[in-house]
């Protein structure tokens, strides 16, 4: 052995320096690369708004971001606002993506509507100055405000004519759904717009305030790459956007109302909670808009804080549970029952450290005036267990998938140990969630499962629209669907408010969904933001009256 | 030695091709595609439908692979699915931030654990050679995100020294750019200067026996002065060679610390795109990785060939 080293140890040596050598080169080389990407990161900006306005904006606000950046505790009063994001868009399309996450920093902010809802529910002029409801209920006459697009281009009747086409057309039935009963748009001259409905429809102005009310230039769609563009008439121009980091929107000089505090909003993507929070304490971000997961235990700690504002967003969504309507077990209204009196939502909201009021109605949002208290099927295991006996299953198992994100696996658990108590054996799969809307929610490979959700009872029902429980599955209960068709023709205040109210009843009394919570979202501020919405209409975070305390 | 070198590099190519068929295929097991992502839960499954067909993700799965092959063939990786980035663009940029970690990790890491191996190495009878066994042992057991928050902590929060996460590009601002790396760079290299840690003084204690650190001592060395003069040359062939191995290692430790100090990089980009169903960018990103570490390998194997004249010659006796 000695002597094998022996020999072998000088051609070792000689290996060692070039390696060493090889090495430094391949680092150098790794150097050099670097280089290069952050010059050609400068030389084209990824996805930014085509216009000259963006472009010199957009350099401000890299500026101000490095300065900021650079001193976090000093720029006390500084003009950008920057506000962290629990999720991306997988896009920037409104007409095609989903997912709250693009209406979340751009709703408002960027993008505007014909009319807008306040959290009362009451509904207040947005581009239309004005409008009239024929005495029929069929006609809506709307006057349009002057304003400018961020691309520079007056806003006039035919843009709202377009938009109002092409979002009856949207694959996404928050867009699309509101404009079935639409006979005609029509411009009848530049600044106005007359839509003719087919029947009445208590919500239809009020939709024309969601993303079924988006208005965007004349043939947006068709002229521009929505997937990184955005362009509306709100007070913030869509500017750079850096995937996985952040977007950074611009102040609107020639917006048509009040114009707000912040210069620059920078939104950064930072999906890790814990990476969210510490930032915020040290200074480097002003606002953590949602607190969905690990960060909720840290709650408390900020609440006590006298440099922190802790906001609860309420009424956006509510969290329930559903039952696969093509399972033989659940045609018997009694299993049905025995679930939703096996859930104790006491202990459920214990998820969210008990941020969040127990519910037992789908009232999205959920300070609708046709709320109530009402709840058919309290939490009672010794009536659960009597009635599954009764049902003759006992010894129920329910295939539970349930995606692995935010606060759906504390759900599981909580859930699983519930049903656990009365007899009823629950087998959980943890699925990712783009799997599990594929396989549980498209493709119906479900017994139950749970999910926040921020849609409105009118989107229930087996009719059109968006179908209720998952794609696969039709909830076609004809007492339901009469009732959500009659609910929506009541043009008298009065009459719509008595017929939502009962129809959200016969919803919870069917127990094919049992509704557990309405959470409340903690949005965590430096104690100097003032002007954050409580209640977010329409998901977005509304920063148009955002500013620093004097 | 050029046919070693072909033959070398046709290995490496296969590698990389057969290593890009599993994750295609393992990102296609995976359940729900671009088009769950993008509609959301509110679509028809008509509109899905038509979403997959002007996408192309309709076509079979060989096809839309052999398409992707001939994209790279031709030097064109494509556009992704939702926010239509140029894929390769993007990868260079993201490639700014790992390989400041990568490198700077591995710039941190194989001179201390020279420094760290060579004491514990000189003084492996004494307390403070143990000590430095203790913490290196130590350092292999703290995970890096771990490592990381820790540090975060301390010197981000409650120092407010060093920013706690984000990314400034160099060009920018270098000496911002340079202080938002250093946390993540400390966490990263915890682990692997430990592990080197342990080779080099592993790979000292040999030396320490070998004859001509004998006779360097009979020469009038010190103990030390040898193993500085001749020992640290000799042990640092294997941690050259175990440094260049570990790159890969490194590459997936930066997805945790990248996750941890949210910097836009390759190991964010890997995530994001996987949850995002952007298959065809989870396979270029995955091809560009296996193709630096096969390389990395590839080179240290020529080098291998170009120093050692026994593998050479071997090469030459077996043409």
């Amino acid at each position: 052995m000695k002597a094998f080293r022996r020999t072998r140890a000088p051609g070792r040596r000689g290996l060692a320096l070039t390696l060493v050598a090889a090495l430094a080169v391949a680092a150098c080389g790794g150097g050099d690369d670097e280089a290069e990407t952050e010059g050609g990161t400068d030389a084209e900006p990824t996805a930014t708004a085509g216009s000259g306005d963006t472009g010199e904006a957009t350099a401000t606000a890299t500026a101000d971001d490095g300065g900021e950046t650079a001193a976090p505790d000093t720029g006390g009063k500084s003009t950008t606002l920057i506000a962290t994001l629990p999720q991306e868009p997988a896009s920037w399309n409104y007409w095609e993506v989903g997912a709250n996450a693009l209406r979340v920093p751009t709703f408002y902010n960027v993008q505007e509507t014909l009319v807008e809802v306040k959290p009362d529910s009451s509904i207040v002029p947005m581009l239309a100055e004005s409008w009239e409801i024929s005495d029929d209920g069929l006609t809506y006459t709307f006057k349009i405000r002057s304003a400018k697009f961020h691309d520079g281009s007056d806003l006039d009747s035919a843009d709202v004519v377009y938009s109002m086409l092409k979002n009856a057309e949207s694959p996404l039935s928050k867009l699309s759904a509101p404009h079935v009963n639409v006979a005609s748009v029509t411009a009848v001259d530049a600044t106005t717009v007359e839509i003719v409905l087919t029947q009445p429809s208590a919500s239809f102005l009020k939709e024309l305030g969601n993303s079924a009310g988006y208005v965007v230039p004349e043939n947006f769609l068709e002229e521009h790459d929505a997937n990184s563009e955005m362009i509306g008439t709100g007070p913030f121009v869509f500017g750079e956007y850096k995937p996985d980091t952040s977007l950074t929107l611009n102040r609107f000089e020639d917006y048509w109302g009040e114009k707000p505090y912040f210069e620059v909003i920078d939104w950064r993507f930072v999906d890790d909670e814990t990476a969210a929070l510490n930032g915020l304490l040290a200074g480097e971000y002003d606002f953590v808009t949602s607190v969905l997961a690990e960060g909720i235990e840290r709650v408390a700690t900020f609440s006590e804080d006298a440099n922190f504002t802790v906001l609860f967003e309420s009424a956006g969504e509510v969290s329930y549970l559903w039952l696969n309507v093509n399972e033989p077990a659940f045609q018997d209204e009694r299993v049905r029952q025995a679930i939703a009196h096996a859930v104790n939502r006491e202990e459920a909201i214990q998820v969210y450290d008990g941020y969040a009021d127990p519910t037992c109605l789908m009232v999205v949002p959920y300070a609708e005036p046709y709320n109530s208290d009402y709840c058919p099927y309290p939490y009672d295991p010794e009536k659960s267990k009597a009635l599954l006996a009764e049902a003759g299953f006992e010894g129920l198992e329910i295939d539970y998938p349930f995606a692995n994100v935010a606060s759906h696996p504390f759900t599981m658990e909580v859930l699983t140990q519930q049903l656990g108590a009365v007899g009823i054996t629950v087998t959980s799969r943890s699925q990712e969630l783009t799997t599990w809307l594929d396989t549980t929610w498209a493709q119906g490979d479900y017994g139950m499962s749970e999910i926040r959700d921020s849609a409105n009872i009118l989107q229930y029902g087996c009719k059109g629209g968006r179908e209720p429980l998952g794609k696969s599955s039709e909830l076609c209960i004809p007492e339901f669907e009469d009732q959500l068709a009659v609910a929506d023709s009541f043009t008298d205040p009065d009459e719509y408010l008595t017929a939502m109210s009962d129809l959200v009843k016969t919803f919870a009394d069917l127990a094919w969904v049992t509704v557990i919570s309405a959470p409340k979202v903690p949005q965590i501020m430096r104690a100097d933001l003032t002007g954050i919405q409580e209640v977010r209409i329409n998901n977005a975070v509304d920063v148009r009256s955002a500013a620093w305390s004097e | 030695m050029i046919r070693y070198t072909l033959r070398s590099l046709a290995t490496l190519l296969f590698a990389a091709l057969l290593g890009s068929i599993v994750v295609f295929t393992l990102v296609n097991l995976l359940g729900g595609d671009v088009v769950t992502v993008l509609l959301g839960r509110e679509a028809a499954p008509v509109d899905v439908e038509f979403m997959r067909e002007e996408l192309g993700i309709d076509r079979p799965l060989v096809v839309q692979y052999l398409d992707w092959l001939r994209g790279v063939v031709t030097g064109d990786l494509g556009v992704s699915y939702g926010m239509g980035y140029d894929i390769f663009d993007e990868i260079m940029r993201r490639m700014g931030p790992t390989l400041m970690l990568t490198i700077g990790g591995l710039l941190v890491s194989v001179p201390l654990s020279l420094v760290l191996g060579t004491y514990s190495a000189v003084n492996a009878k004494k307390v403070r050679g143990g000590i430095v066994d203790v913490v290196s042992q130590v350092g292999i057991s703290i995970p890096a995100f771990w490592a990381g928050l820790l540090f975060v902590l301390v010197f981000g929060v409650r120092l407010g020294w060093l920013p706690t996460g984000g990314y400034t590009p160099f060009t920018e601002d270098p000496l911002g750019s340079i202080r938002s790396m250093i946390l993540p760079i400390l966490s990263l290299s915890l682990g692997i200067t430990a592990v080197f840690t342990r080779y080099v003084r592993t790979a000292m204690i040999d030396v320490m026996n070998e004859d001509f650190m004998r006779s360097a001592m009979a020469r009038g060395r010190t103990r030390r002065g040898a193993a500085l003069l001749h020992g640290v040359r000799n042990a640092s062939i294997p941690l050259i060679t175990v440094a260049a191995l570990q790159f890969g290692q490194l590459i997936a430790g930066a997805v945790v610390i990248e996750n941890v100090f949210v910097l836009p990089g390759i190991g964010r980009l890997i995530v994001t795109a996987t949850l995002a169903r952007e298959v065809i960018v989870v396979q270029s990103l995955a091809l560009v990785i296996m193709l630096i570490v096969l390389i990395l390998n590839f080179l240290v194997d020529i080098a291998y060939g170009f120093l050692d004249p026994r593998i050479r010659d071997k090469e030459a006796a077996g043409a």
